[in-house]
């Protein structure tokens, strides 16, 4: 679940949910503290950021990031300066 | 005055980019060269449909981002100098709203909130340079760690949920 559909109503079933001792959890954001663990993931290189890398573009271009990310056809892009 | 190039949000599916002054950093503020901006989800539903929170339009879009520091206010405690490469989450909790006391800043009621990482330079205020700012080693991209934001999140959902290696468990969006 993510903020685009966190608007939608979600219907449970409760006893399932109570007979199998399930958790329903969210989290939001980042923390100082978890930005500063990622952090340090990064400069230990712990995280291999290259399959989310999907395009490079200039600034000029940076609508069509957008667009290309909108499609879903891309996931992740970088506008450069 | 020296120009930049600047993607402003007027609203959605409306962003143009512009010509504009590059900003003075105030006593309480650092100026940023942008190196690299990302497009976030976040950006994509603001873009679509605007953002409740985030963003007030006109405003200068984008919010994923590191770059190199270029000035530094008088009053900034942080050990900075310029030139140095730097990466920021693009808010700051306050610190002493209820949610702030129990450490969980992600729910802060006042939210300091900093937009303009589609811009060749960008002002950062200093509730961010204290809490959120972080200096790149020289071995780092610029583009690795402009991926902070995103992936403190993903960190913070982890801790969150106490997986530990060995769980089977299912990833449910892509930032998408």
């Amino acid at each position: 679940m993510q903020g685009q559909q966190a608007k939608k109503d979600i219907e449970v079933d409760f006893e399932s949910l109570y007979k199998r001792e399930l958790t329903i959890l969210s989290s939001y954001s980042a923390t100082p503290e978890s930005l500063e663990r990622g952090f340090n993931y990064i400069k230990e290189e712990k995280v291999d950021f290259s399959p989310l890398i999907s395009s490079i573009l200039p600034i000029e271009k940076f609508k069509e990031g957008l667009e290309l990310a909108l499609s879903q056809k891309k996931l992740q892009n970088f506008i450069l300066f | 005055m020296s120009k930049m190039k600047c993607a402003v949000f007027y609203g959605p599916m409306d962003v143009k980019i512009e010509k504009v002054d590059i900003p003075h950093p105030k006593d309480d503020e650092i100026l940023v060269r942008v190196r690299s901006a990302l497009t976030c989800g976040s950006d994509l539903k603001t873009y679509r449909r605007g953002h409740p929170t985030m963003i007030k339009p006109p405003s200068p879009f984008g919010h994923e981002f590191s770059g190199e520091v270029v000035e530094i206010g008088k009053n900034i405690e942080k050990k900075l100098k310029i030139g140095d490469r730097i990466v920021c989450a693009n808010t700051a909790p306050c610190g002493y709203c209820y949610y702030c006391k129990l450490k969980r800043e992600s729910m802060c009621e006042n939210l300091t909130y900093l937009n303009g990482a589609y811009s060749q330079y960008i002002v950062v205020p200093k509730i961010i340079v204290e809490k959120n700012l972080f200096i790149i080693p020289s071995d780092i991209s610029f583009e690795e760690a402009a991926l902070l934001e995103p992936l403190a999140c993903v960190v913070h959902g982890i801790e969150e949920s106490s997986i530990k290696i060995g769980d089977k468990v299912v990833v449910n969006g892509a930032a998408l």
